[in-house]
């Protein structure tokens, strides 16, 4: 599942080293660098937002039609 | 159709939050994204046998669900035009009554991004996706996302500076 690079936790096998941050940006050259670090301060705000709508709880509606799906394939199946 | 893998279930369950995230960035709206995300959830289920192993799963929900939005949804709203300006308030207000300041101070920021920048920051740099799945949820060229993303953070960096936000 992760054939591309993951920008947090650096390429598997790797042990995670302070910085990290600049390993992973080594690839995407120097005009992108240099926007990744213009912004780190709106870059930082937008995770934490990001972060906060992130870890809201989960409707229970949502869970319930998962069930209400499997439900319906448990009993295809048993049909 | 024989049950889906109980990996891919819990994958399911795993990736709602961002579902969410994403559809209320599209939709600005948060009604309106629970149904969007229902949505895809079903369609992502019914289709599960298309989905490729071995490739990006929460890339190819973002795509259901993108498209779902642009081929259904979207084609709704442009029929009322009211819908742009009380889906605004609706984002910013439901936010505040639970949230801190600084969150509505950002997501006011990132919804005055053109979409298709907004929709490239979030799923590069708040989701972590490869620009190329990106290129492909958003079905255009890898340059092009790069070039929106590179766009977003320069806009929100001058929102940043003409709207000065406490420091901490």
């Amino acid at each position: 599942m992760n054939k591309e690079y993951d920008k947090q936790s650096g390429i598997p096998g790797h042990a995670a080293e302070p910085d990290g941050q600049e390993v992973a940006d080594q690839q995407s050259g120097e005009a992108e660098l240099t926007s990744h670090l213009g912004m780190s301060l709106i870059g930082e705000q937008l995770r934490k937002s990001y972060k906060e709508l992130l870890s809201e709880p989960v409707p229970d509606r949502f869970l319930k039609i998962l069930e209400e799906m499997e439900s319906k394939e448990t009993d295809k199946d048993e049909k | 159709m024989s049950a889906p893998s109980p990996a891919l279930r819990d994958e399911l369950v795993k990736a709602i939050p961002s579902l969410r995230a994403f559809a209320i960035s599209l939709c600005r709206n948060r009604t309106e994204a629970d149904d969007l995300v229902q949505e895809t959830m079903i369609r992502a289920w019914n289709n599960l046998s298309s989905f490729q192993e071995g490739t990006n799963f929460k890339a190819w929900l973002f795509t259901i669900l993108r498209n779902h939005f642009y081929n259904g949804l979207r084609k709704l709203k442009h029929q009322n035009d009211y819908v742009q300006t009380v889906d605004r308030s609706q984002f910013v207000v439901q936010a505040s009554q639970e949230k801190t300041l600084e969150f509505n101070d950002v997501m006011e920021k990132l919804g005055e991004l053109p979409e298709d920048q907004r929709e490239a920051l979030i799923l590069v740099s708040l989701e972590n996706l490869s620009y190329e799945d990106v290129a492909a949820i958003c079905d255009c060229p890898i340059g092009t996302v790069k070039s929106r993303v590179n766009r977003a953070r320069a806009r929100l960096e001058a929102l940043l500076h003409t709207t000065p936000s406490p420091a901490s």
